[in-house]
């Protein structure tokens, strides 16, 4: 016999016989099935068919509206560029030709990056009109006509009527519900387009002369005037031409024409690259 | 998986999940040994028969959350491996029982046989369990592949060595 064999039959005693339960007697657990995983699964899907539908870029044919809801969505236009709808955005394609592209901005913001010739691409807003002139830019509105026009690059035209404010990169400007035009304030200003007069010139500086040439056609009075006329000079010195008295009692559209090339060096601003399709409204528009 | 006749494990899994008791009965006949076998190697011998019951009835009620039939074996061994835990803190008294016991009966056998358990149980735990699947239930090394999922060549390695520090433990000699 084998150790092997000897064991076994040492510890035979040890062999479990015991009595089978009865498992009729036995109730078996249910599984759980966990539902939510398959919830929270198809919830994402749908949420991502939906966002994929909403995103989808669209072509737009004239007097047709786009209402956005939850999400983006962008408009293709190929001679245009890309224009971007962000969330709870209404837009109404008004005119498609190959010398214009006019959108209707009623409710909330675009964000437009563009490659056609300037003056081409134009949105209108409740209170403003808002002129590409070759660059990438975000205009947001309310339904009061209320909004802001932020400059990434190049400039923009924003118009209300005969007020205008040529907006810069890197700046931006505000309309008000009436209609009013800020003047255009670089992003690191250290004041806000809506700060007070006082507050302006107070802490402007050098690269802010631009925002003061700006806001001299919108001074209320030859007293408001001759304030900023007093404050630009010191950053920025008038040409010979221009004098306080002549800002002060015989100011016209015109008087600081010649101001505009220093101060446009002073503040960093690139002259706009005219081409053969922007018209500016008036010679006010200065660069 | 273990097929016994046309019945694999996993076939006989699934009539039990759909309520076929004699489906289960079978897997409790083919796996009680290695229940039982594992047990012993952890818990006082007078313990085991009742546990391996516990063992089967846990089984029984739990049948419905194993996803995969198929690894039944490895599933009802870890039940088990897991119930001798729960029982660790009683396991050394009832052990020492057991010496008691076989001394009382004043055979030899029951001595040498105690002494062998013993020797068993302190082994490492692979040789442990295949030698009581070995020695103790009385299963051939295929069999013990078969219903662990061990390759036969580890059983057999197993079963090599366990013996070779069985006898050592022991002290018996090569005659």
């Amino acid at each position: 016999m084998t150790d092997e064999e000897h064991f076994e039959m040492l510890l035979a005693r040890y062999r479990g016989a015991p009595q089978m339960p009865d498992f009729r007697a036995v109730r078996q657990e249910r599984r759980e099935v966990r539902r939510w995983p398959y919830a929270v699964a198809a919830a994402i899907v749908i949420v991502i068919a939906i966002g994929v539908l909403a995103t989808r870029p669209r072509t737009l044919r004239d007097g047709e509206i786009v209402q956005t809801t939850r999400f983006s969505t962008r408009i293709k236009a190929p001679s245009i560029g890309t224009i971007d709808l962000a969330p709870h955005t209404t837009v109404q394609l008004v005119q498609s030709s190959h010398d214009r592209y006019l959108l209707d901005l009623r409710e909330g913001s675009i964000h437009a990056t563009t490659t056609s010739p300037p003056g081409v691409f134009m949105v209108n807003t409740p209170k403003a009109s808002a002129i590409d002139l070759g660059c990438e830019y975000t205009l947001s509105v309310q339904p009061s006509g209320a909004g802001m026009l932020h400059v990434t690059a190049g400039w923009v035209d924003l118009r209300y009527g005969f007020i205008q404010s040529l907006v810069p990169a890197n700046a931006s400007a505000t309309i008000d519900a009436e209609g009013n035009l800020s003047a255009p304030v670089f992003d690191d200003a250290p004041f806000r387009p809506d700060s007070s007069l006082d507050t302006i010139l107070r802490t402007a500086r050098t690269k802010d002369a631009f925002t003061l040439l700006n806001l001299l056609p919108r001074a209320a009075n030859a007293d408001q005037r001759v304030r900023i006329f007093d404050r630009l000079n010191a950053l920025v010195p008038a040409p010979a031409n221009i004098t306080r008295e002549a800002v002060r009692d015989r100011w016209s559209m015109g008087t600081a024409d010649a101001w505009w090339p220093p101060v446009l060096k002073a503040s960093g601003v690139s002259a706009i690259k005219k081409k053969k399709r922007y018209s500016p409204l008036s010679s006010a528009d200065g660069p | 998986m273990v097929e016994s006749g046309l019945q694999t494990d996993a076939a006989l899994v699934r009539a039990a999940q759909r309520g076929d008791v004699p489906a289960f009965e079978s897997l409790y006949t083919r796996y009680a040994p290695v229940v039982h076998g594992v047990l012993l190697g952890r818990l006082a011998a007078s313990d085991v028969d009742d546990v391996v019951q516990e063992v089967f009835i846990t089984a029984y009620q739990k049948l419905q959350m194993l996803r995969e039939p198929a690894a039944f074996a490895g599933w009802i061994t870890r039940i088990a491996r897991n119930r001798a835990e729960d029982s660790r803190r009683s396991v050394l008294e009832r052990m020492d029982l057991d010496w008691k016991t076989a001394r009382r009966a004043n055979q030899e056998d029951a001595v040498d046989a105690a002494r062998a358990l013993a020797a068993i149980r302190a082994l490492p735990c692979s040789y442990r369990e295949t030698l009581m699947f070995r020695l103790v239930e009385g299963m051939s090394a295929d069999e013990i592949a078969q219903r662990t999922g061990l390759t036969s060549g580890s059983v057999r390695v197993n079963l090599h060595r366990g013996m070779r520090l069985l006898r050592e433990r022991l002290g018996v000699t090569d005659d």
